[in-house]
Formats: structure tokens, sequence, C-alpha cells
């Protein structure tokens, strides 16, 4: 197991190495001058003088190579560098908002993983029942609906079937443990709900799967109750597919919030990436995007290593 | 189960799906035509009943000016275009003036600037309006009378060329300093600078001796060499305006919620207070409200300023803006009673939405009309191709179609308008004009065969692609694509449409500003919100060289001189003669970089249990937020 611990590790800093210089290269690559940027925001026009004196000062001059060493050095200390629009360090917008993007992400996965688990379990042990019916229709919905109609669409029957919708704002969890539940249920239901419906439809099949498997009939012949003969030897089983899914949803659900954050004014990474995107304020995208790709990397990591410990069999392959 | 049961079943689930989509998609009642209740133009501030201000207000205290002899003072008084109005149907208030409570207000996009230099956008003034004052402003009851703000009174010479100010005394900044004249000086001088951006900040400068620098090419050195005989420190409280001839524009000029004073101590030393942090970090504002916190893109929340210099405002204790550009949210968020109110005349919502979410409260909100709204326009980047060609503006002027532009983009709310606006030649008048015509009438068809061969003329028989750009706020994105389909239509015009975020639009358009620059954009569709109801605005707003909406610096000595001319015009007739010769000529489109399009309709939202709320003549004023009260 440690071996397979190691070999996973290995593999995830060149991994991350490879993000860091995609993005870097990308930002620079794409049209678009921060200097210039800053300049016309200003209705008092710019000579070229200043123009080039603001890319000397923001370094947007310099030969790519060196801009990234002096990037990955800064990264290496924890320093994601200066926004470029508003002077400060990145850091310092993002450590607010990092938290509040986690938290509605581990919010939607956590809703989808609770209600889903049982849905397609319920599904596949009594198949074309009406409960089968319902939860394979609630999984069509679910995964045909994008993210933001869905959080429309909630908005609209909490409106006309109830005249409420969760207070406006965001409320720091330590503070106001209620005010912020309320806040964030909404968006993380309608955040979760395509993986609810996802989730639900790979526990389904996956656990059909493995019902039908020898060793459950002889869990069964060997006089077991059916509610141990399904948690002991099938939903363990299923567990794998479902664990995969739910760990590469949440890294999507973390780079995902962007729209729902809109909707729902939810102060996180995304409204901020998507402010930084426009004002080309490339410190900040390229801080967002790492982090984000750190996440989704780490979590792989994590299931990896899950799976080496949930299935043997994996960490002797 | 059984196998009969099956399609039962499904049917039975289809039924409850279709209910529950009928349940999200609102009620039994169909939504009602657009149609804007015409008849009464009664404003809304006599329905709307403020309540008596405090005795001991000092702002209620008239100014102690001695009025200029009319004869030396060019009267602005301009008549309204005629646009019908609404009424607005606020209940009388129970008692008098409330204090405490927490306004949440919704605002329609980010604040992009903090510092009022420079600045044009409305999203911003509305923001900082709050932390600072003016000299003077425009008065909460008569809203088109300008009374005092930080000046306790102010004097004009006989010949009506100097302005002297008396400051209110003991007025602080939120850090401790004394707000006095030097506070003034330095904030004007910064305004009047031409090395800065004119924004709305700087359209006093129009009338004022100008402010001239040691070398102003490339900026070398802005140094002001005439400071003092613009505007000059007469003592710790008294500050003495010189103008170039004699305005009555000038002082309205001033009211604008632009015209802030801002702290000179610490703009002296290099802070920059066009950072929400910086103005968190110094804490030196001496508005109604302190800014408390400021998340980008999301919300910004203030303070009542306990030691405001205005004895017992503001009423609210606090007020907390959430960003909300999409319209669907701010419905909801009015409809679930989240959201007070707008804090601007502007939501994002169309004419016709405003008017079916009073319907949808049963009139706990009112949609309050701002009639001196925005005058949408098409703006063409004369410096790129084929936009150089003035026979493509030509013939673009003549092709869009101003009755559709109303009614399927601001739902017919708005009117076809010329480019003064009505404050010239009548809109009557003016519907007659090429161009304006209706293009199923015979004018109109000879209006779309004159525009082709003018597109012919300037070498683009078959049209060309080009990129529009929007901001994502109000209803551009809709007025650019029935533009679009005109353009199309008619002239083959065809392109996609680009929408950026407001601040990033702003900033985009800018890219056309510097002399040597042509820009990143190529036609855009924007609107200029008029800072006060007079001619002049439009000028300074689209028509002259810096104006706010006029990004490529577009300048003809034509309109330079009419501008001139009209502005030291002392007859109003003569005025009006002169401004509808200059109107005409900007129609004609021999030269001009901005096709006007429909005078447009705001709607500032309130629910009507806040009172102490009069609507303002124009969008550009009014943001204090310092006279309103919840009666609850």
């Amino acid at each position: 197991m440690r071996q397979y611990a190691i070999k996973r590790i290995g593999l995830f800093i060149p991994t991350v190495l490879l993000v860091t210089v995609i993005v870097f290269v990308v930002m620079r690559l794409i049209p678009g001058d921060p200097a210039l940027a800053i300049l016309s925001a200003d209705d008092a026009g710019y000579t070229q003088e200043e123009l080039q004196l603001l890319r000397e000062e923001l370094g947007t001059d310099r030969p790519i190579v060196v801009q990234y060493v002096e990037w990955m050095g800064g990264l290496l200390r924890g320093d994601f560098g200066t926004s470029y629009w508003w002077g400060g360090p990145v850091m310092e917008r993002l450590g607010e908002r990092i938290p509040v993007t986690i938290e509605l992400a581990i919010l939607g996965i956590g809703l989808a993983v609770v209600c889903a688990v049982p849905l397609g379990v319920l599904s596949a042990i009594k198949p074309d029942s009406p409960i089968d019916y319902l939860s394979r229709i609630f999984t069509l919905v679910g995964i045909s609906i994008p993210t933001f109609f869905s959080g429309i669409l909630l908005t609209l029957i909490l409106i006309r079937a109830f005249g409420w919708l969760p207070p406006l704002g965001y409320a720091d969890i330590w503070e106001d443990p209620w005010a912020n539940v309320k806040q964030l249920m909404l968006p993380a239901l309608a955040l979760g709900f395509y993986d609810m419906a996802f989730i639900a439809r790979v526990t389904r099949s996956s656990m059909m799967e493995i019902l039908r498997e020898d060793y459950m009939r002889t869990a069964r012949a060997k006089g077991l109750a059916e509610r141990l003969v399904l948690s002991r030897h099938g939903l363990k089983n299923a567990v794998l597919p479902i664990l995969t899914i739910s760990g590469w949803q949440f890294g999507r659900l973390f780079g995902g919030t962007v729209v729902i954050e809109k909707i729902f004014l939810i102060p996180g990474v995304g409204q901020l990436l998507i402010d930084a995107v426009y004002q080309r304020d490339f410190p900040t995208i390229q801080a967002v995007i790492v982090i984000v790709a750190l996440s989704i990397v780490a979590i792989n990591l994590l299931v990896d290593l899950l799976y080496g410990w949930l299935d043997p069999r994996i960490r002797y392959a | 189960m059984s196998s009969n049961l099956k399609p039962a079943l499904i049917v039975g689930l289809a039924v409850v799906a279709l209910m529950l989509v009928g349940v999200a998609c609102g009620g039994a009642e169909a939504p009602e035509p657009a149609a804007a209740p015409a008849g009464s133009s009664d404003s809304s501030a006599a329905a709307t009943a403020a309540p008596a201000q405090p005795a001991a207000q000092p702002t209620a205290v008239p100014p102690t000016a001695t009025p200029p002899p009319e004869a030396t003072v060019r009267p602005t008084a301009t008549p309204a275009p005629t646009i019908a109005a609404r009424t607005a149907p606020t209940p009388l208030p129970s008692s008098g003036p409330k204090h405490g409570g927490t306004a949440r207000m919704s605002a329609y996009a980010d604040t992009k600037d903090w510092d009022p230099l420079g600045s044009s956008s409305l999203s911003s003034v509305i923001s900082y309006s709050q932390l600072y004052n003016q000299l003077v402003q425009f008065d909460n009851v008569d809203v088109s009378a300008v009374v005092g703000d930080l000046a306790e009174s102010w004097e004009i010479n006989p010949e009506g060329t100097q302005y002297t100010f008396r400051l209110h005394d003991g007025v602080k900044w939120t850090d401790g300093e004394t707000l006095d004249a030097d506070d003034v000086v330095y904030s004007m001088l910064r305004y009047g600078n031409p090395c800065n951006g004119r924004g709305r900040s700087g359209l006093w400068r129009q009338y004022a001796v100008p402010v001239e620098v040691v070398e102003l090419a490339d900026k070398a050195d802005c140094t002001a060499t005439n400071a003092d005989q613009v505007v000059r420190k007469i003592d710790d409280l008294t500050v003495e305006f010189n103008l170039a001839f004699a305005s009555g524009a000038f002082i309205k000029f001033l009211a604008i919620d632009y015209a802030k004073i801002l702290p000179e101590h610490l703009l002296s030393q290099g802070v920059d207070l066009n950072l929400a942090e910086s103005i968190l970090e110094h804490q030196a504002t001496s508005g109604p409200f302190i800014l408390e916190e400021y998340q980008s893109g999301n919300h910004y929340k203030v303070n009542r300023n306990p030691d405001y210099f205005k004895e017992g405002l503001p009423y609210f204790d606090r007020i907390e803006h959430f960003i909300i550009t999409t319209p669907a949210t701010f419905i909801a968020q009015v409809e679930a009673g989240q959201i007070d109110a707008s804090n601007a005349a502007a939501n994002n919502l169309t004419a016709t939405e405003n008017y079916d979410l009073e319907k949808s409260t049963n009139s706990e909100y009112v949609a309050h009309d701002v009639f001196g709204g925005a005058t949408r326009g098409l703006m063409l980047n004369i410096k790129q191709e084929p936009f150089t060609n003035h026979k493509v503006r030509q013939a673009i002027n003549l092709a869009v179609d101003r009755q559709k532009h109303n009614a399927r983009a601001l739902h017919g709310a708005g009117r076809g308008h010329c480019p003064l606006v009505g404050l010239a030649n009548s809109l009557e008048e003016c519907e007659t004009w090429p161009g304006m015509r209706p293009k199923d009438t015979p004018g109109g068809q000879e209006d779309i065969a004159r525009a082709k061969e003018l597109m012919i003329e300037a070498g683009y028989p078959d049209g060309f692609e080009v990129q529009y750009t929007v901001r994502q706020v109000g209803t551009y994105a809709a007025e650019c694509s029935v533009i679009k389909q005109d353009l199309e239509e008619y002239l083959g015009i065809t392109g996609p449409i680009e929408t950026l975020p407001s601040a990033a639009g702003y900033a985009k358009y800018g890219t056309s500003r510097p002399p040597d620059a042509k820009g990143d954009w190529f036609i855009a569709c924007q609107a200029d919100g008029m800072t006060v109801f007079d001619v002049d605005a439009i000028y300074a707003g689209i028509f002259l060289k810096g104006a706010t909406r006029n990004y490529t610096d577009w300048e003809t000595p034509e309109v330079n001189a009419w501008f001139e001319e009209q502005k030291v015009e002392l007859d109003p007739e003569r005025r009006r003669e002169i401004n509808r010769e200059a109107e005409r000529w900007l129609h004609d489109f021999s030269d001009n970089h901005w096709v006007s399009l429909t005078l447009g309709r705001n709607f500032w939202v309130m629910h009507r249990d806040i009172k102490g709320f009069n609507a303002p003549e124009t969008v550009q004023y009014g943001f204090k937020q310092e006279h309103l009260w919840f009666d609850r």
C-alpha cells in the first residue's frame, strides 16, 4: 500500500507542474493586454509612455520564461502575486472566497450523495417498480437540466409556491451557522442536482450488476438478512464506481460554481474568476485556476488512495 | 408491478411533472401588454409625499445667495420632451421620519471607480455618493432645485461669473480631520485639470475659467499655473469659483453626485481612493454613510455615519447593497421581500417587467419613473474601418428602425428621438426626418433605399461583417439584437454580439480614447444617462471631444462652434434656435459618431414602506439615500 501511495503522490507533482505551465502560457497567449485594460478603465485616455511604464511596472514586458520562474518562485512561498487590477495581494481576496466555494461544493456533493445513493440502491433492488420509474425520470431530468437552469427553476418554485427565498448575502458558518445553512442550502441543491442524478444512475447500474454476482446469491443462501446482504456485500462492492464519480464530480463542482454563485449572490471564487478574466488580471486568474486544478488533482489522488484501501486488488496490480 | 399499470404510471408522472413546471412558471394570470398608462404627467414627487425635514437639518436653510440679475445669467430652463408619464401610487407616511433599520438594496452593476476623478460610471457614483458630499446638491423634495450640501450658502457676483461658497463650520472627515476649503479647492482642481479625464465630475469645466498646466502634451507637467484664477480659498470656510462666462448651468453640474469633495490630506499623500480597500483602510469620508465592507462583484455595505454634519440624517442605520445583474434574480428577490429597493433608477429590467413587478407584488413595490433617463444610441468607432467612411455611418442612421427598437427592446416604453433629445427640435418635429420615419411608410422606404445607395457609394454594396459590443446591463443586449436585425436586413451588415460585464465594457470602449489608438471595438449599443436636464448635458455627454460617451474623441468645428455659441446665449429662444440648427446637422450625419435611437424610461423600484423618496429629474443624482426612512 505504501508503494502504491508513493507512486500516486509521485505522479501528483509533475501533473501540478504541467498545470502551472499550461495556465501561465495560455494566459499569455489569449488576446488582451492587462496594462491596456487598466489604463482604458479611466476616461482620461493615456499616452504610449504611460502604457509602456505600466507594462514595466506589471512586468508583462519581460520574457515569458522570466515571468514564469518568478511566479513559480512566489507560488512555492505561498505568494500568488499582486492583483493587476486592485493592487493588493491575490491571496487576500482568495482567502476570503475559497472557504465559501469549498463549503458550497461540499454541501452540493454531500446533498447529492446523501440523496442519490439510497435512490440508486432502491431503484436497483426494485427494478420496474414505481420507485424505479420515479428515480429514472428524476435522474433523466437531473442530468438534462443545466445547473444554471435548475437554480432558476428552484428559485421560481420557492417563490411561486411559498413566497420565500433564502436570505441574501453570506453569513459565516462560524458566526451564524443557521443563517449560513439557510443561505447555502438552495444553491447547494441547485449545484448538486446534476450530480445527484448522475450518482443515482451510477449507483443503480453498479448495484444491479453486483446483485447478479454469485457471491450475492451465496450470501442469501447462507441465510443472511437481506439488509445485511445489500449493505455488506452489495453496497460495499458497488461503492467503487460511486466513489470515483463522486470524487470527480466534487472537483467539477469546485470549479463549476461560477454560475450558481452569480445567481444566488454567493461571494465565492467563481465570481472573482469572472471579474479577473474580464479585467485581464493574470495573477488572480492564475491563482484561481491553479488552486482549482490542485484541488481536483488532490481529490483524484485521495480517491485513488481510497480505491487502494477499499479494493486490495488495485494496489497489488 | 403489472405491466398494465406501467403506462398509467408514466402518464401520471408526466402530469405531475407538467404541474410542477406550471407552478414554476407562474400563476394563471397572463402577462399584460406593455402599454404604459398615459395621461397624467404628475411627477412622483407629489405622490410620494416626502416627510417634513427635521427642523434642525442644516440643508433646509435656503442659500443666502443673491440671485444674479436675470439679464446676466443664461436661463437654462428647457422644456421637457413630451413623453407620457406614469403616476406612482405611494401611500402617505403614517408619521414623521423614523430612524433605524437596515435597508437592502440592489445595485444593477458592480462599481468601477470609488474615486469620482474621471468617473462617468453610474454604477460607481451610486456607490461612492453615500460616502462623500458635494458643495451643493439637488433638493430632495423640489428635485430640480439646487440647495446647499457642504456649502451653507453661496453668492454670485452681479455679472454671474463668480460664485463664492461658504462652507458649513465644524464638518469633519470620519478620521477626525477637518473638512475645509483646502479639500474643496484640491478636489475641484483635480477635476478641472486638463491632464485628468473630465468624466462627469469635471463637467463644470465647460463654464469655469480653464485650468492651465505647464505642459499638457503627453501630460509632461500637469502642475496648474492659474489655479487661483479658477478656484481659490478665501479662508478656511470660503471658496471662490471663477467662470469664463455667466452660466446658470454651472451650479447644476456642481450639484450632481459626481462632483464630490474628497480628503485633500490623503490624496496629496498619494493615497489611491479609487480602491474600496483603500477607503476601508483610511476611513476618511464625510457622507451620511461609512463604507463597512465591499466584495467585488457581490455586495457592499454601509453604516450610518454617527457624526454626520446634517443633524438627524441619515435615517437608515445601515444599507446593504447587493450587486444583482440578472433580471430573474432581481424579480425573485423583490417578490420574496429580500430587497427593499433598487439603489438607483436602474435595475436591468424592461419597462414591462417593472410594471409587472408592481402587479405581482400587489403594489407593495412601486416602480418610480425617472424621465430624464437615458438616451439610447449606437456608438460607431470612427477610427475603425469601415466607420471611417461617413457614408456608412449615414446609411446606418437611415436604416435603423427606431419604432422597432422601442417596441421590441424597450417594450414600447420609450420614444424615438433626435440627437438633442427633444430639447431643441420637438420630438414630434424630428419624427418626420429621414431615418426617423417608420420603415413601413413611403418615407421609411425612401430612407432604406437611400441607405442602400450610400452603402454602394461607400464601396459596401453587400454590407460587411463587424463585431457588436454591449455591456451586460439593462436592455443593451436586446437593443443590439434589434439593431443588428435591421442592419442585416437592410444593409447586409452582420456579425456577432459580444457581451461584457459593465466595467469590462467601459474598459473596452476606453481603448479608443488615445489619439494614436483605434480601440478594440467597432459598434456598440450604449446609453448616455443625462446628468442634468439641459441640452449642455447632451453635448457634454456625447458630442464634445472628451465627452462621456465620445470614446473616439470625435470632434468637428461645427459642433464646437454651436456649443460655444449656445452656451453663452442669454435669450432662450435664440439658444434653442442655435441648437435646432446643430441638431439638424448632427442628424444629417455628414459627420457624427452617435446614432440617436430612443429616449428610454428608467425605473427606481422601491418598497412602499420606504418614505422620503422623490424621483430625481435624471438618472444621475439622488444617491446619498440620506432622506429615506422606513414607515414600518
